[in-house]
């Protein structure tokens, strides 16, 4: 399984609390998904 | 100072990168108030998300430990000193290493880095460049 479909189902939260599921980001277009390190 | 710098680094490239007809998510280790703080004081138009648990974090692989002060570390942080960059207070696991993917509709994954220390980043024109090679862009 590649790293993007086992990303895909997970949700991460808005800066308002949402959820919101990874793969629904790049549903339509590609996405610079870019984790970083920490706020700050 | 190394996370701002990386973001001021992709904030700079993200007109290049909606004109290739993708999008930037940036995804943090943190909470969602910090998210909404990070992105009000930086006036950022694209989406930030956190995932406070780090559970995308595992699932992307991407590592988490001790070689945060590295030399490469330290030589970044120098480097982001010298443009301005400087650090705020660290929120979120210190530890938690970060990596950029650029993911496709199709989940394909046309280029990832998983940084191995703080300041470890790809080159932006790397990222922009595997935009460019997508075929639909």
């Amino acid at each position: 399984m590649s790293v993007a479909s086992a990303l895909a189902p997970i949700e991460v939260l808005d800066p308002e609390g949402r959820a919101v599921r990874l793969g629904s980001l790049w549903k339509d277009r590609p996405v610079v998904l870019t984790f970083i390190r920490h706020f700050g | 100072m190394l996370c701002r710098e990386q973001v001021a680094q992709l904030r700079d490239a993200l007109d290049e990168i909606r004109e290739l007809g993708a999008e930037l998510v940036v995804v943090g280790n943190g909470r969602p108030e910090q998210a909404r703080q990070f992105k009000e004081e930086r006036q950022l138009d694209f989406p930030v998300l956190v995932d406070p648990e780090l559970i995308a974090y595992r699932a992307a692989e991407l590592r988490r430990g001790a070689s945060t002060f590295g030399l490469g570390s330290l030589r970044g942080g120098l480097r982001a000193l010298r443009k301005g960059h400087l650090q705020g207070r660290t929120q979120g696991d210190p530890w938690q290493q970060g990596g950029v993917f650029v993911v496709t509709p199709a989940e394909r994954v046309a280029f990832s880095y998983v940084s191995e220390e703080a300041g470890d980043h790809p080159e932006t024109s790397a990222v922009l460049e595997a935009l460019r090679r997508l075929p639909s862009a």
